[in-house]
C-alpha cells in the first residue's frame, strides 16, 4: 500500500535543515593553528595523580572510565576517581580491599542507597531532571544512581547515557541494534518483563518505545512515576484519537485506561486486560444481550442445540457492533450505544 | 531505499562537516558505520503478528553510530534500518552547560491483519466511501473466496526536535515539537441494524491522522530548588470525519462517525525546594488542561430498510465539546531524625466537561429513538483529592521498615456511583542483614466504600466493577541472592485479590485474583561468559454473577428460575482463568577479543477459558452451559543466535539466524467462516479475518559488516 506524503513533511524537513544548519555552525571548524601554549597544569585536564595510584590495581576500570563523558580529557567538569570513590592514597597505603581506609566502593552492599546516591547528587543534584528524585518510589526503594546507570562504560548504540546491563539479552528477534532501556529496567521489575513478552504489547522490547516514554525513573509527583499528570492524560499524548471530547462518554475510558487495559502486555488483543465479551459484562448485566450467557456452544462450530455462531461472542464480541466503545460523535441511538 | 526522507541526508551533512572537522581544536570523532542484509522467510496466512511491529522484509540493512567529543562540544548521531519501515535516526549534541539539541525521526508499522486476515466485500478501501453491490438478499457478495484484500494497520511517522538553552546560567529555555502522522487503514466494524440480531460488518476504515505537538519551558535550576513553567499544545487533525458505507440490513449507506480533531492546550507549573530543615525537599506541581473539539452534527442516519433515513432533530447543529481538566499535587520527603524518612503527599484533581449537552428527538417508532423516547448526553466531571504517607525507619543498617497510609476520596456527576472513599494500608520490610541476601516483603490492603444511586430500571444492569466496594489484598516477597561473584539467583512472588463486596443486586465482577511468581538465574562474568535463564509463571482468575433473561419482580437475583422449563431467566455465574507461562534461556560467549557470541530462546505459552454454572435448580436444554478451553491459547517460540567476529581493530562481522513459531487458538476465531449466515440473509454478519489466522513460522538470516573509525 503505498504510503501517503504530506506537504508538511516537507515543512518539518525545511524546519529542522535549518536547526541542523545551526548546529552544524556550532561544530568548530578547521582553524589555524595557534602557537602552542605555556603548559597550565591548572587548566589543562590530565589524568590526575591520583588515578595512576588506582590504575596500580584497577586499570581497566580507569581506561574505561576515561572513555567517558565524565572522564574524558578536555572536560573539565569532569570528575577524577576520588571524587567519587574517596581517598585513594590511604587505601594503597592500607593494601587495598572492599571498603578499607574508607574507599567508597558503589558494589558494596554495607554503604546505603542514600549515600551511594548523594555522590551523585554533589554534582547533579541541581539537575532538573532530577528534581523529583526525593519524591519517587526509586529513593523509597533503595534504588541508587549505579543500581541503572554506569561510569564506566560508554553508552551503547543509540544511547547518549550508559545503562547498566550485565545480563545477556532475551528477547525475540528485533530490528533494532540499540541497547534498550527496558533490559535495565526489568532486572528488578520482572513482572513488566513477563508482561512485555506476551502476545499483545506495546512496542517496548522492539525499540519502538522506551519505559522513559512514559515513566519518569528519576521521579515524579504521579503514581507509578508517570510522566503526565493522570493515566489518560499520558495515553492519550500518543493515542490522540482517543482524546474526544466525546458527545457520548464512556466513564470507565475517562477516567481510566486501565481499568480495562494492561499497558505493558496482554494475553488478549488490544492490550485488554479481560477477555471480551467478559470484561464488558463485568460492569453491563441483565437487561436484553449484556446479561447473556457467551459459552462455548456459540463458537464459529456451533454446539447443539445452537445451530448458528454467536456474533457476540466470535471474532471481537461485543465490539463486533459496539465499536466506538470509546466515545462516540454519532447521533442518537447509534451514538449512546458506541454503535457509530 | 523506500521512505527515506531529507533528514538522514541533512544530518550525514552535518557529520560530513564534524569529520572534516576531525581532531582539530580537540574535537574527535569516533564511530562506525554498518552494512548488512536481512533475509526472511515467513510462513503464515497472516503475516501481521510476525510483523506486527518490525519491518522483516528482505533487504539491505544500514547504520551508523557517529561519537564527537570536544573541549566544548558532543555530537552524537544515530540511525538504524535506513529507508526501512522502522527506520529510526537520532541527532542530539550541543555545547557543555551552554545549549543542547535533538532531531529524530522515529517510524513504526504496525501491522494489524493482511493475507487470510484482512478481506472484506467493500470497494473503496483507504477511502470514506465503502460500498458493494446489495439486493434484496443483503450484501450479494457472499464468497469470501473473492472478497477483496487489504492491508489492515499503519505507518506511524514521528519526526521532532528539541532545543534547549541555559547559556551556563541557571536559567534555561526549551523547546520541544514533533509531528506524527499515521497512515494506513484500521478494521472497524458496524452493527447493521438496531438489534444485536441484525448482524454486523467488519469496515476497514482510513487512517490519516496527524498530530502536531509543541511545548515551551522556562525555568530555573540550582542545587536548593528549581522551578519550570511549560507550556504545551497538541493538535491532532483526522482527514476523514465521517465513513460511509453499505449496509446490507437496511439496504442502504450507512455512517460512522470517525475520530474528531482535537486540540490540547496545557499550562504546567512544578518545582521543588530543597536543602529545608529536616533534610526535607518540597516538591509541587499544577497543571491546567483543556481538550477541545467542534462536530457537526449528522441531520440523517439511515434508519430502516429500504434505505430509510430519519432525521435525528439534534437539539444543536453542533457539538462544542470543551473538558478542563486540573491538577495540583504536594509532596514534603523529610528525615526528620536520624533512621528515620517521611513522606507526606497530597493530589488533587478535577474533570469538568462544559460540552454542549445535545438532545436527540427522533420521530416517534424511529430505530434511532432511545427506549422509545429522545437521547439526551450526559456530561460526565469528577474530582478528587488523595492524601497520603509513609514513614521509614531504618532500625540498623541491614533492616528497613515502611509504613504507609493512602485515602482517596472521589466525587462523580453520575446517575450510578457518586462518590467513593479508598483507604490502602501498607507495610514494608527490607532486609540485607546477609551480604549475599537481600530480601523484600510487603503487604498492602485496601478497602473501598462506594455510595450508589439507584435511579431508574436501567442502571441496575450497569454497574462499574471498578467502583464496587472491594476489599483488597496484596502480598510481594522478594528474595536476591549472589552466593558469589558472578552467581546470582532471584526470586519475586506476588498474590493480589479483590472481594468486591456489597448488597447490589447484580453483582458483575464478585472477585479477582493474581498469583505470580518469577525466578531467574545469572551465571557467569558478562566479560568472557554470562548465562541468564528466567521462569515466570502468571495466574489470573476473574469471577462474576449475572442474572439473564427478564429481572425477577422482586429485584432479587437469586430469585428461582424463571420462564420455561427450559429455564430462560437465572442467575449464573463465569469464571475466567488466564494463565501465562515463560522460559527464558540467554547466554552471551566472549572465547577470546575477536568473538562474541550471543544465544537467546524463550518457551511462551498463554492459556484461557471460562467456565460457566447456571443457579441451583435451573433446568437447561442439555448440555446445559458449556466451558470454554480456549480463549487466546497461544505458543511461542524463539531463538537467536548471533556471531561476531572482530577481524581488525576496525572490521568487525556480524551474521545470525532467528526463528520463531507462533500458535494461537481462540474460540472466538477457530474455524474461521467469515460470514455469520442468517435467516432473513440480510441480517447476515461478516468479518474481515481479524485475528483469525495469526499462525506463523519464521526464519531469519542476516548479516552485517561494520567499519569502526577513530
Amino acid at each position: 500500500m503505498p504510503v501517503k506524503r504530506f506537504r508538511s513533511v516537507g515543512a518539518v524537513n525545511l524546519v529542522l535543515a535549518i536547526l541542523l544548519s545551526i548546529v552544524g555552525a556550532q561544530v568548530p571548524a578547521a582553524e589555524t593553528p595557534a602557537p602552542a601554549p605555556t603548559p597550565a597544569p591548572t587548566t589543562a585536564r590530565s589524568v590526575a595523580p591520583e588515578a595512576e595510584i588506582c590504575k596500580g590495581c584497577h586499570e581497566k576500570y580507569v581506561e574505561s572510565y576515561l572513555t567517558t563523558k565524565h572522564g574524558q580529557q578536555g572536560n573539565l567538569k569532569g570528575p577524577d576517581c576520588q571524587t567519587c570513590h574517596a581517598n585513594a592514597l590511604e587505601h594503597a597505603k592500607a593494601g587495598g580491599g572492599r571498603g578499607v581506609a574508607g574507599i567508597f566502593g558503589f558494589n558494596n552492599k554495607k554503604i546505603p542507597a542514600e549515600q551511594k546516591a548523594a555522590v551523585c547528587m554533589s554534582c547533579h543534584g541541581g539537575n532538573r531532571h532530577l528534581a523529583f528524585w526525593a519524591s519517587g518510589r526509586h529513593v523509597k526503594n533503595d534504588v541508587s544512581c549505579n543500581n541503572c546507570h554506569t561510569l564506566h562504560t560508554v553508552p551503547g548504540p543509540g544511547a547518549t547515557i550508559a545503562l547498566t546491563k550485565k545480563n545477556p539479552t532475551i528477547s525475540p528477534y528485533e530490528t533494532t541494534s540499540r541497547q534498550l532501556q527496558y533490559e535495565t529496567c526489568t532486572s528488578c521489575h520482572k513482572q513488566i518483563r513477563a508482561q512485555l513478552l506476551k502476545p499483545s504489547h506495546h512496542p517496548i522490547i522492539e525499540g519502538r518505545i522506551a519505559c522513559s516514554d512514559c515513566h519518569n525513573p528519576h521521579g515524579a509527583l504521579s503514581h507509578a512515576m508517570v510522566k503526565s499528570e493522570s493515566v489518560n492524560a499520558l495515553c492519550t499524548s500518543c493515542h490522540t484519537e482517543k482524546r474526544g471530547p466525546f458527545m457520548w462518554e464512556h466513564p470507565p475510558v475517562e477516567e481510566n485506561c486501565l481499568t480495562c487495559h494492561n499497558s505493558h502486555g496482554s494475553n488478549h488483543n488490544r492490550l485488554l486486560a479481560e477477555k471480551a465479551p467478559n470484561v464488558c459484562q463485568d460492569c453491563h448485566d441483565a437487561a436484553q444481550h449484556p446479561g447473556t450467557v457467551y459459552d462455548a456452544k456459540g463458537g464459529w462450530v456451533p454446539i447443539a442445540p445452537t445451530t448458528a455462531p454467536n456474533t457476540r461472542l466470535i471474532a471481537r464480541g461485543c465490539v463486533n457492533c459496539h465499536n466506538n466503545l470509546h466515545g462516540s460523535n454519532a447521533p442518537a441511538m447509534r451514538g449512546k450505544f458506541f454503535l457509530r | 531505499m523506500r521512505n527515506l526522507n531529507v533528514l538522514p541526508a541533512l544530518g550525514l551533512l552535518v557529520i560530513a562537516g564534524a569529520v572534516g572537522a576531525a581532531d582539530v581544536g580537540g574535537f574527535g570523532i569516533t564511530g562506525n558505520v554498518g552494512l548488512g542484509y536481512q533475509y526472511s522467510n515467513i510462513n503464515a496466512n497472516d503475516p501481521s503478528k510476525a510483523t506486527e511491529y518490525r519491518d522483516l522484509s528482505s533487504g539491505v540493512l544500514g547504520t551508523f553510530d557517529i561519537k564527537g567529543r570536544g573541549t566544548d562540544y558532543y555530537l552524537n548521531a544515530f540511525g538504524e534500518n535506513l529507508g526501512r519501515d522502522d527506520q529510526y535516526i537520532d541527532f542530539n549534541g550541543g555545547k557543555y552547560g551552554d545549549f543542547k539539541y535533538r532531531v529524530y525521526n522515529n517510524d513504526l508499522r504496525h501491522n494489524i491483519a493482511s493475507g487470510s486476515g484482512a478481506l472484506t466485500p467493500y470497494f473503496g478501501v483507504g477511502t470514506v466511501n465503502l460500498n458493494t453491490p446489495i439486493n434484496a438478499t443483503g450484501i450479494i457478495n457472499k464468497s469470501p473466496g473473492t472478497w477483496n484484500a487489504f492491508d489492515a494497520g499503519y505507518k506511524r511517522q514521528d519526526i521532532g526536535a528539541m532545543f534547549e538553552v541555559s547559556a551556563k546560567s541557571p536559567f534555561y529555555l526549551r523547546f520541544d515539537g514533533n509531528q506524527v502522522n499515521r497512515n494506513g487503514v484500521k478494521d472497524l466494524a458496524g452493527a447493521q441494524g438496531s438489534s444485536p440480531g441484525q448482524g454486523f460488518i467488519d469496515l476497514p476504515a482510513p487512517i490519516n491522522y496527524r498530530t502536531n505537538n509543541y511545548s515551551l519551558e522556562a525555568g530555573y535550576q540550582a542545587k536548593n530548588g528549581h522551578v519550570a513553567l511549560t507550556a504545551m499544545r497538541s493538535q491532532f487533525t483526522n482527514n476523514d470525519q465521517v465513513l460511509n458505507w453499505t449496509n446490507g440490513f437496511f439496504r442502504g449507506t450507512d455512517t460512522t462517525v470517525l475520530a474528531p480533531n482535537n486540540d490540547v492546550s496545557k499550562v504546567s507549573l512544578n518545582g521543588n525546594l530543597r536543602q529545608l530543615p529536616g533534610n526535607s525537599v518540597l516538591a509541587g506541581r499544577m497543571t491546567y488542561s483543556k481538550t477541545t473539539d467542534n462536530v457537526g452534527m449528522l441531520p440523517n442516519m439511515l434508519a430502516a430498510a429500504v434505505g430509510v433515513t430519519n432525521a435525528t432533530n439534534a437539539s444543536s447543529g453542533g457539538f462544542a465539546g470543551e473538558i478542563v481538566n486540573k491538577t495540583m499535587s504536594l509532596s514534603l520527603n523529610s528525615q526528620p531524625m536520624r533512621a528515620v524518612d517521611t513522606k507526606v503527599y497530597w493530589n488533587w484533581s478535577r474533570k469538568d466537561n462544559n460540552s454542549t449537552q445535545m438532545t436527540f428527538t427522533p420521530v416517534a417508532g424511529s430505530t434511532l429513538q432511545c427506549g422509545g423516547g429522545p437521547c439526551t448526553t450526559e456530561l460526565f466531571n469528577y474530582k478528587k483529592y488523595n492524601l497520603g504517607a509513609d514513614v521509614g525507619y531504618r532500625f540498623n543498617p541491614e533492616n528497613r521498615v515502611v509504613a504507609g497510609f493512602d485515602y482517596l476520596d472521589a466525587d462523580r456527576e453520575r446517575i450510578d456511583f457518586i462518590h467513593n472513599i479508598d483507604r490502602k494500608y501498607s507495610l514494608e520490610w527490607k532486609n540485607s542483614a546477609f551480604e549475599t541476601l537481600d530480601t523484600k516483603a510487603k503487604y498492602q490492603y485496601l478497602t473501598r466504600s462506594s455510595n450508589f444511586v439507584q435511579t431508574g430500571n436501567f442502571d441496575q444492569f450497569q454497574r462499574r466493577f471498578d467502583l464496587q466496594n472491594v476489599n483488597q489484598n496484596l502480598a510481594k516477597l522478594a528474595f536476591d541472592w549472589t552466593p558469589r561473584q558472578h552467581l546470582d539467583y532471584g526470586l519475586e512472588i506476588l498474590y493480589k485479590d479483590n472481594d468486591y463486596t456489597g448488597d447490589r443486586q447484580f453483582l458483575q465482577r464478585t472477585k479477582d485474583k493474581r498469583e505470580e511468581i518469577y525466578g531467574s538465574i545469572g551465571f557467569g562474568d558478562p566479560k568472557s561468559f554470562r548465562m541468564l535463564m528466567f521462569v515466570d509463571a502468571e495466574l489470573i482468575q476473574y469471577e462474576s454473577l449475572h442474572r439473564v433473561g427478564a429481572v425477577p419482580a422482586s429485584g432479587d437475583p437469586n430469585a428461582a428460575p424463571a420462564g420455561g422449563p427450559p429455564n430462560t431467566s437465572y442467575t449464573w455465574s463465569a469464571k475466567n482463568r488466564d494463565h501465562a507461562y515463560q522460559v527464558g534461556l540467554g547466554a552471551d560467549w566472549l572465547p577470546n577479543e575477536r568473538w562474541i557470541v550471543k544465544s537467546s530462546a524463550i518457551w511462551a505459552k498463554t492459556n484461557g477459558s471460562a467456565d460457566f454454572a447456571a443457579q441451583a435448580g435451573t433446568i437447561l436444554q442439555s448440555p446445559g452451559l458449556v466451558g470454554i478451553q480456549n480463549f487466546d491459547n497461544s505458543y511461542k517460540t524463539s531463538f537467536n543466535l548471533k556471531g561476531t567476529y572482530k577481524y581488525t581493530k576496525n572490521w568487525d562481522l556480524s551474521a545470525g539466524y532467528a526463528y520463531e513459531r507462533y500458535r494461537i487458538s481462540d474460540i472466538g476465531t477457530d474455524n474461521y467462516g467469515y460470514i455469520v449466515a442468517s435467516t432473513p440473509t440480510t441480517q447476515n454478519s461478516y468479518a474481515s479475518g481479524l485475528n483469525a489466522f495469526n499462525n506463523y513460522t519464521m526464519n531469519i538470516l542476516y548479516m552485517m559488516v561494520n567499519y569502526k573509525f577513530d
